[in-house]
């Protein structure tokens, strides 16, 4: 078996002579929680709609463990998928809508419908759902989609409309299934704070691309900041192979953007003999504005 | 892990069926109103075996308009479509749909079915409680009711495939219902348009039969409309006939049946647009990428036509007659039509820079089309068929005085010199094209000295029609100007008309063409035209003594192979008005080997105007006590009315 759960290898979609896709190439990991970012436009909601099986891209393929996704019904039937935009038939209930995907997915879950009532206590499981507000509406989107018992739960804008402690109940359950049966989990959003927390991958994109992907750690060990206080005022000149990306003053205090870990770079700076020294970990935010450095206004979009 | 499998959904049918009840619960709802309830409200009255054969027919005939089936197949076959293939029209729930675990096949599939399922189970329910209803009654006829069923399934698989059809091209909701209205008549409203401008502008056009017929064919509605019951009459002992109710049948089991089978056809190629289908288009007119252009300029063309057309003949007054006015009213809306097609397409109205390009591409095609036909590059105008490949031409002038049987009869001609007569006055015609299409529709009346008042302008349309010998067919017609100086010219298309319209033999043929071997003269009258003092007009009729019936139809008989009697005219001239008599003969014959009956079913009239010339006929009459001095010539007539 492949390690890769999804793969998209040079994906074109183009509308109307736009390339909503040109070339994107991602690998979402098996058992992950696969962040993908990117400024508006950028071609996240047309990718996860590539990745569910909805459009076909004009060139590239998408895959899950190997196999084609479009018109795959087998491939599809273990994807469960919240939209960015919700539908549900007029006038029904969420448990008129369990009753239909109950109809398609195999693996549906009943007991688990039944035991996820006490978790979203708030929707009366027999209102028609369009009458909920939008934060129920998508609470219910999340309560059926996990009882489709799916390997890949893809999530577009998630927790919009979603309150703080159901947010945080949402992503205990899908941290759960991802812990307890390897779900796999590829969830956008174009704010990288609301990712940090949860994911262990990541993927930005930015026209159609994706600029990097890398797993949080891969990327939190190759950079860090550190604060120091040197003997003289002024910074001593550095060496040249410590590949510092930015330095910032107040005061006394320099902070260093610097790539490397940690340990090293807090070894490499020791010899200066500084008044202080210390290494702090950096944001994802942080993490992606030095990694790209500004190579692209988008970049810079996504963390603003 | 590909599935090959899963190509129905029944929970998706059943989805289907719960949500849209209201389309199949009404259609079901009126025709249990109109079969079961009828059949017991009918038969409070008695309910017999003929009322069982017809009622249920009744619904399929077509006889005003449309048959009750076929309005509500076309009704609920769009509502069906529409409600089953909405998920196509919005961005939510084609991703809703599209990505469940079914292939497309499935979805489309298990929608077609569960839409056709709309009109189909509820056609099967009302059927067999319309069986039950009948049985109730005391009177079954299952030939009927079946029929019922089969049709108006039939007429139900069409028009909901044709509706599907559309549904396939369109991402819009609202663009589907206004695709199947248009694509119905599309064809047919066409060619009625082509018809109109090639009529104007071109010269001798006559309409194209080819064009009518693909048309009829394309457009089902109007051709479906031809399908009807037929009640057979039927002839007693005594020679009455009467209508066989009880024979009643429906005719159009052939083309429904046949439609039926292009709505397969059309369900398997809507199934292949779907396959390809992409569904961004949400939301767009149009869905299908190869299909934009094609609506584009076929709404631009479409508006050219119609509204061109339309608004041409409306401002006709102000506008300059011709082809360059009417070519000035295609560009107009030809580029209107354009821009909005344009502007449905893209979403918004500000399209111009992007597009002109391609409006004028249009505007140049229109302008070359009108070019075609005015100068007449393609020959059509000019062309006259070579006598020697023609193997009959029928001849048809309208109305020619007098106003008798022979009024409006054509000629059909076979004989070389005919066939040659009739080619000569063709090429008249259209070697006088200039003249006669700026001689203006004039008719003028000019008063003698003698106080006659004679005509001495109009105008006659002609219309020719050449089978050649491989069978091919060659249609004309024309507007002839008619004046006296014209009559009086044998080169003129007028005079070569009139010389045709009276050569030899022809007058006999106009008035008893008809007639067959045996028939047989059994009475004759003359009438007698009268005013009375309030002037309305009657006239009495003097008979034939019966003695002189034979010798008055060998004389009438005899004028009229010699053109003494039957002479045809195309104004109403002072020869016309001197030489025909306000008076008619009226023949009456009976049909050879038919016994005589009380309705007269038996038996055909042909009246004939006696005229002047026809001296042996007017002698055969005064031989058998006929007063001659009683007869009347239209001038004298005229004059008379005036004092």
């Amino acid at each position: 078996m492949s390690e890769a759960m999804i793969e998209a290898r040079n994906v074109v979609k183009a509308f109307d002579g736009f390339r909503a896709l040109d070339g994107l190439t991602m690998t979402v990991p098996r058992g992950s929680i696969y962040g993908l970012v990117g400024p508006n436009g950028a071609g996240k909601s047309t990718l996860l709609r590539h990745v569910t099986g909805i459009y076909r891209q004009d060139s590239g393929s998408v895959l899950l463990e190997g196999n084609p996704i479009y018109e795959n019904p087998a491939a599809k039937a273990r994807i469960a998928s919240i939209p960015d935009e919700l539908y549900y038939f007029l006038s029904a209930s969420t448990r008129d809508m369990m009753r239909f995907f109950k109809g398609f997915y195999p693996r549906f879950d009943g007991a688990r419908y039944e035991a996820l009532k006490d978790v979203f206590t708030t929707i009366n499981e027999k209102q028609p759902i369009r009458r909920l507000s939008k934060g129920m509406q998508k609470q219910a989107a999340f309560w059926l989609a996990l009882c489709c018992r799916p390997d890949v739960l893809v999530l577009d804008e998630p927790v919009d409309g979603l309150d703080p402690v159901m947010r945080r109940q949402v992503w205990g359950l899908l941290m759960g299934d991802v812990a307890e049966h390897g779900t796999t989990v590829l969830v956008s959003s174009h704010n990288l704070r609301e990712l940090e927390d949860v994911c262990d991958h990541v993927g930005i994109l930015s026209k159609g691309k994706v600029l990097i992907e890398r797993s949080l750690n891969d990327l939190q060990e190759n950079l860090v900041k550190m604060q120091v206080v040197f003997q003289e005022k002024e910074m001593p000149r550095m060496p040249e192979d410590l590949q510092v990306l930015h330095v910032s003053r107040v005061g006394r205090i320099h902070t260093l953007i610097v790539r490397g870990g940690a340990t090293e770079v807090t070894n490499r700076l020791a010899a200066f003999g500084p008044i202080l020294l210390e290494a702090l970990p950096l944001t994802l935010e942080e993490i992606f504005i030095y990694e790209l450095g500004g190579e692209d206004y988008a970049v810079r979009d996504i963390v603003l | 892990m590909r599935s090959g499998t899963s190509y129905f959904n029944k929970t998706l049918f059943a989805k289907h069926f719960a949500r849209f009840w209201p389309i199949w619960g009404l259609y079901g709802l009126i025709w249990t109103m109109c079969l079961p309830l009828g059949i017991l409200l009918d038969s409070r009255s008695g309910w017999t075996q003929v009322r069982a054969r017809v009622l249920p027919l009744n619904y399929l005939d077509t006889t005003g308009w449309f048959s009750a089936a076929t309005l509500l197949a076309v009704v609920f076959g769009l509502l069906a479509a529409m409600a089953v293939f909405s998920y196509l029209y919005s961005a939510r729930s084609v991703s809703l749909f599209h990505a469940l675990p079914l292939r497309r096949e499935g979805l489309f599939l298990t929608s077609y079915l569960a839409g056709l399922g709309f009109l189909i189970l509820p056609n099967l329910a009302v059927f067999l409680l319309a069986l039950a209803a009948e049985a109730a009654c005391g009177a079954v006829v299952f030939s009927s009711l079946f029929t019922w069923l089969v049709v108006s399934s039939l007429l139900g698989l069409f028009f909901y495939s044709f509706a599907v059809f559309c549904a396939m091209f369109t991402g819009h909701i609202l663009a589907l219902p206004a695709f199947y209205v248009v694509l119905n008549g599309l064809a047919a409203g066409l060619a009625v348009l082509f018809g109109q401008m090639a009529h104007e502008f071109l010269f001798g056009f006559d309409g194209a039969a080819w064009l009518t017929a693909v048309a009829s064919w394309l457009s089902p509605v109007l051709r479906l409309s031809a399908c009807h019951v037929v009640i057979p009459t039927v002839m007693d002992a005594a020679g009455n006939g009467w209508a066989d109710y009880a024979s009643a049948y429906f005719t159009g089991l052939g083309y429904v049946a046949l439609y039926a089978l292009v709505g397969v056809a059309l369900a398997a190629l809507a199934l292949a647009v779907y396959r390809r289908r992409q569904l961004e288009t949400a939301g767009d007119v149009v869905s299908v990428s190869w299909v934009r252009p094609v609506f584009k300029y076929g709404v631009a063309f479409c508006a050219a036509v119609a509204l061109g057309e339309t608004l041409y003949s409306l401002f006709s007054a102000l506008l300059p007659r011709g082809a360059w006015g009417l070519l000035l009213m295609l560009l107009l809306w030809g580029a209107a039509g354009y821009f909005v097609a344009e502007m449905l397409l893209r979403k918004k109205f500000w399209v111009f820079r992007g597009s002109w390009k391609g409006c004028v591409v249009l505007l140049c095609c229109l302008t070359a089309a009108m070019c075609l036909m005015e100068f007449d590059v393609t020959g059509f105008e000019r062309r006259v068929p070579d006598p020697a490949r023609v193997q009959s031409v029928s001849l048809d002038a309208g109305s020619t005085a007098p106003y008798d049987d022979a009024n409006g009869q054509g000629l059909l001609l076979d004989g070389p010199e005919d066939i040659a007569a009739v080619t000569e006055l063709h090429r008249a015609i259209v070697a006088r094209k200039a003249a006669i299409e700026g001689a203006e529709p004039d008719y003028t009346y000019e008063q003698l000295d003698s106080g006659l008042e004679v005509e001495t302008s109009g105008q006659a349309w002609v219309q020719l029609r050449y089978t050649l010998t491989n069978g091919s067919v060659v249609t004309r017609s024309y507007r002839i100007p008619l004046t006296q100086e014209a009559l009086d010219d044998p080169d003129t298309p007028a005079a070569r008309l009139d010389a045709l319209l009276n050569a030899p033999g022809q007058a006999e043929k106009a008035y008893f063409g008809a007639m067959a071997e045996g028939d047989y003269l059994i009475s004759a009258v003359v009438t007698q035209p009268h005013y009375d003092e309030e002037g309305a007009y009657y006239y009495d009729e003097k008979p034939v003594d019966s003695a002189g019936l034979e010798e008055l139809w060998s004389a009438v008989q005899a004028d009229l192979a010699d053109g003494s009697l039957g002479r045809r005219y195309l104004l109403e001239n002072q020869a016309r008005l001197e030489n025909c008599y306000v008076n008619d003969l009226i023949l009456t014959f009976r049909r050879a080997g038919q016994a005589a009956r009380a309705d007269g079913s038996d038996t055909y009239s042909v009246t004939v105007t006696l005229q002047t010339t026809g001296a042996r006929t007017l002698a055969a009459l005064e031989q058998y006590g006929f007063d001659l001095d009683s007869l009347l010539t239209q001038a004298q007539a005229q004059l008379k009315e005036r004092q």
